[in-house]
Order: C-alpha cells, then structure tokens, then sequence
C-alpha cells in the first residue's frame, strides 16, 4: 500500500505522527527540560521534512539551501536554549 | 544646467544621508539622551522631570535635532529622483517613497522641537504637563510609522520590481519591505509599560531603530553613493535605460 | 524573475520558484528568528507570567490549526506536480483542498481570537499575550497572503497549466505557502506546549 502513496502523502503521514507524537510528550510527560527539548527537536524535524520533500530545497541553489538548513538549526538551538534556564 | 553640475548636486546630496546619521546621533541620541528614550509610560511626571529633563544637554540636543531631521527629508528626495521612469517622470512608487521620505524627514524634526520645549519648561511648569506633551509626542512619533513604512515599502518594491536595475541588489530592497513592515509592533507602545515593546524595549526601540539603520538606511547610504559617482553612460546602465 | 532570449522565450531558472521568493522568504524568516529573541528575553526576564498564562491558551484547537497547515502544505506540493505533469484538473482540485484548509486555519484562528477577547484577554494583558498576539498575528496576515496566491493560482490554472511561467509561479506560492507552515511548526510549541509539563 505504501507504494502507492505519493511521496507528498508520506510525508504528510509521518508528519502527522510526529505532530500527534510532540502533543502526547508535552501534554503527559514530566521532566520540563526534556519534554522542552523534544518538542522542539520533533519541530525541527517537521521543518526539514517540510523544507526538503516539499520546497524541494536540494534543487534550488546551494546557498540557500545551507542557509535555510542553518536558519532551522539556530531556530530550534534559540528555542531549546532559551528555555533552559527557567 | 551643465552635466557636471548636476553631477556635482547630486553627490553633494548623496553626502547629506551621512552628514544626517551624524548630526541626528549626535543631538537627538546623544545629548538629548535617546540611547535609549526614558519610559514615560512608566514614569510619573515628577520622575520624568528629575531624571530625564534634568540634564543640560537635552534642549541643545533636540533643537541640534530639529534642524538635522529635515535632512533625512533631502536625502529622500534624491532617492525619489534616482528612481524615476526612463523619461524623466516620476512614477507611483517613487512618488510614495518621497512622500514617505518627505514626512518622515518632518517629523524627526517637529517632534524634537516639541522636546526642546518640554526640556526648557520641565523647571517652570506642572511636570504632570511635560508628561503629557513627552509623551504624545512620542506617540506621534512611533505611531505614524507608517509614514517609513509607506517610503520602505516604496523603495524595496522599486528595488524589486524593476528588473532592470542594478544599483541595489534585490536583497536590499525585500529587506527594507520587512522592516518596513516590522514596525507595526509599534501599535503597543501606548499600552505597556515594560518589556520589548515598550518606547525603549528591545523590540520596539533597539531592534526596530536598529535594523531600520543598520540593515536599511546604511546599506542604501552605500548604493546610492556609488551610484551618484558613475558616469552619466554607467548611470543609464545601472539603471536598466542602456545596455552594457 | 524570467528574462527572454532572442526568440522572446522565457528563460527560466533552474530550480523551484525563482530567486527572489527564495531571498524575501529568508528574509522573514529572520524577522521571525527576530520574534523568537524578544519573545525569549522577556521570558526570561517574567518567566512566571509566561508559564502562567500559557495555560489560558488551548493546545488542541492550535493542533487543528496545525493539521490543517501541514495537510494544506501536502495538497500545494501535490498541485505542483500535478502542474509538472501538465495535469490542470488535479491542480484545481489540489489548490481547492488547500484553500479549504487554510480556510480552517483562519476561521479557527478568529475563533481563537474571539474567545480570548471576551474572556478580557487582549494584547495589552501582559507581555505573553502582546507577543501571543503579535506572533500569531503576523503569521495569519501571512496565512492570508498565501491563500491568495494560492486561489489566483487556482484561477489561472485551466488556461496556464503546461506554461513554464505558471510553474514558477505556483511553486512559487508553494514556496511561501510551506514557509508559513514551517513557522506555524515552531510558533506552536513555543506558544501552546512548553509550559504543560510542570
């Protein structure tokens, strides 16, 4: 069945499972700063899905592609980061 | 009027956006005390008077300010003219930008003279007075942004739009959009009284003022004073109204 | 954009979209990291009223709205290759599910909204709720934008589809329509899900 999925759908698929998956950790799990780093670590994740299988990012021009690859990364370090200490 | 007097004016306006950053640094910023402004909105008009109008320097620094914030308004208008169709006429963007160039360079000035007022009264009159004129003034002041929105908007679409041009990258001009655009964070200044949108927060003063110089005034500074040293045949090409 | 070679024929760039919704796109997305910053020092500097006040806010109706971004996001990249493959009828179909699909986001955002407004909840309450406001704000006027880029693609499609100039421009729109997205990706945690393990 999977076969005949197109690649957009699969994507979708496993976006939604990681979408569902970050709502479950946050809303059952204890631990702050581990559930702050999952949900966070899930997004990035979702972004890099999103920004290669649906932007097509590798076939643009290479410097964009490293510098929305380094805007996601610095995004969810910012974010992880910016909650540690409280 | 000969060619080279013209050139000759039109550098001599292209220095005026330096001549601008360092006049306004220095009497609106620096002795009227603006890095950055005191938060008024929390402040009684007592406070404000002991701590901010206190000092010497502020009336010297708005009146400073008032005479070099029109020169905003100058450089505006060159870049209105830089922007012109191939014909010599000026089209809605360029109009929109010397609109925006011409009011925003108006109201770094009035606002400033209405300080300066307020610095030289601050002894004599109810302090409770000198908050209420600091403080619409300063709501006119960010609040009317859209006035620079409306000149950004204008020339980042210019930069954008019109293919044919090479005096600034298409970057700059997406970037003077955005910024433009990021002022309406402005609309909360009124209503709080700390935190990054407040009239000195980290978002509504440092990075909003910060990134409208940095990422926006200097970078056009920079390409239209390399434009207005070309040659008149450069120029054309530049401009996309010839062929290399 | 597309330049003509001698022949008048647009000579298109290599690549998905054209290089300026790649350059304004990155663009915002630095105004976005930009957001992130402040929203980060304020939290730091009233840490309490943002763990607080996060939980006035329901995560579940923010989970629709992100399904339904993630799910329009899905059928925008069908409609594109759809649109390679010179289909015009999925591309309609397509951009009609996204249309739709955005149309959840806004109503549920309005709902949204509405609700915390008549609950005496406005972007003057406290400093969470400016940058609540603000945040979500700006990105629905950008949800806004891309739905109508993506139906002035729908409405070109019949008579474009096959155009080289209609394929940059609807991957275009793709482009910012999954940029919006990938925003909404990072806006719902931070605002909705990181004050809920306590």
């Amino acid at each position: 069945m999977m076969r005949r999925l197109s690649m957009p759908m699969r994507i979708w698929l496993l976006l939604m499972a990681l979408t569902f998956g970050s709502v479950f950790i946050a809303e059952e799990m204890s631990g702050r700063q581990i559930v702050v780093a999952a949900i966070f670590l899930i997004a990035a994740v979702k972004a890099e899905l999103v920004m290669d299988h649906y932007m097509e990012a590798r076939h643009t021009q290479r410097h964009w592609l490293i510098m929305y690859f380094i805007w996601i990364i610095v995004v969810t370090l910012l974010l992880v980061g910016g909650h540690g200490w409280v | 009027m000969d060619e080279s007097t013209k050139r000759a004016i039109e550098r001599g306006l292209a220095w005026i956006g330096p001549i601008w950053v360092l006049g306004y640094f220095y009497f609106w910023g620096y002795l009227g005390r603006n890095f950055p402004p005191p938060n008024m909105m929390a402040m009684t008009g007592q406070e404000l008077v002991d701590q901010y109008y206190s000092h010497s320097s502020i009336a010297v620094g708005m009146m400073g300010a008032a005479s070099f914030g029109m020169l905003y308004a100058i450089w505006s208008l060159l870049l209105a003219t830089i922007m012109r169709d191939e014909n010599g006429s000026m089209g809605p963007l360029s109009v929109l930008e010397l609109g925006g160039g011409l009011l925003t360079g108006w109201l770094l000035a009035f606002c400033p003279a209405i300080w300066c007022a307020c610095a030289l009264l601050a002894g004599q009159i109810d302090p409770d007075i000198i908050k209420m004129t600091h403080t619409f003034t300063w709501i006119i002041f960010d609040c009317t942004y859209w006035i620079t929105t409306m000149q950004m908007g204008a020339v980042g679409l210019w930069t954008v739009l019109n293919k044919r041009q090479q005096v600034v990258p298409a970057w700059a001009g997406w970037t003077a959009i955005a910024i433009g655009a990021s002022f309406i964070a402005l609309v909360f200044m009124p209503f709080v009284t700390e935190g990054p949108f407040a009239v000195d927060g980290l978002f509504n003063y440092w990075i909003i003022f910060g990134t409208w110089f940095f990422a926006y005034f200097i970078v056009y500074n920079i390409y239209v004073l390399k434009h207005v040293y070309r040659s008149p045949e450069e120029q054309r090409i530049a401009l996309g109204y010839a062929v290399a | 954009m597309a330049e003509l070679n001698p022949a008048g024929d647009p000579i298109l760039e290599k690549g998905p979209g054209t290089n300026g919704i790649w350059t304004f796109v990155f663009i915002d997305m630095l105004v976005f990291l930009m957001f992130f910053l402040v929203y980060l020092s304020e939290r730091h500097r009233v840490p309490d009223i943002f763990i607080e006040s996060q939980h006035h806010l329901t995560p579940w109706v923010a989970l629709l709205s992100t399904v339904a971004l993630l799910t329009s996001s899905w059928c925008v990249a069908e409609s594109v290759h759809a649109t390679r493959r010179g289909d015009a009828r999925a591309v309609i179909r397509w951009l009609s599910f996204s249309l739709l699909l955005g149309g959840v986001f806004v109503i549920n955002k309005i709902v949204e909204y509405s609700g915390k407004i008549s609950a005496g909840i406005s972007p003057a309450t406290n400093s969470f709720f400016s940058f609540y406001f603000l945040i979500t704000g700006i990105h629905f006027l950008h949800v806004c934008a891309g739905m109508i880029f993506i139906a002035h693609c729908r409405a070109r499609a019949s008579q474009e589809t096959g155009q080289g100039l209609y394929l940059k421009k609807i991957e275009n729109t793709g482009l910012f329509w999954h940029f919006v997205d990938i925003l909404w990706l990072f806006i719902f945690p931070l605002l909705y899900l990181t004050e809920l393990a306590r």
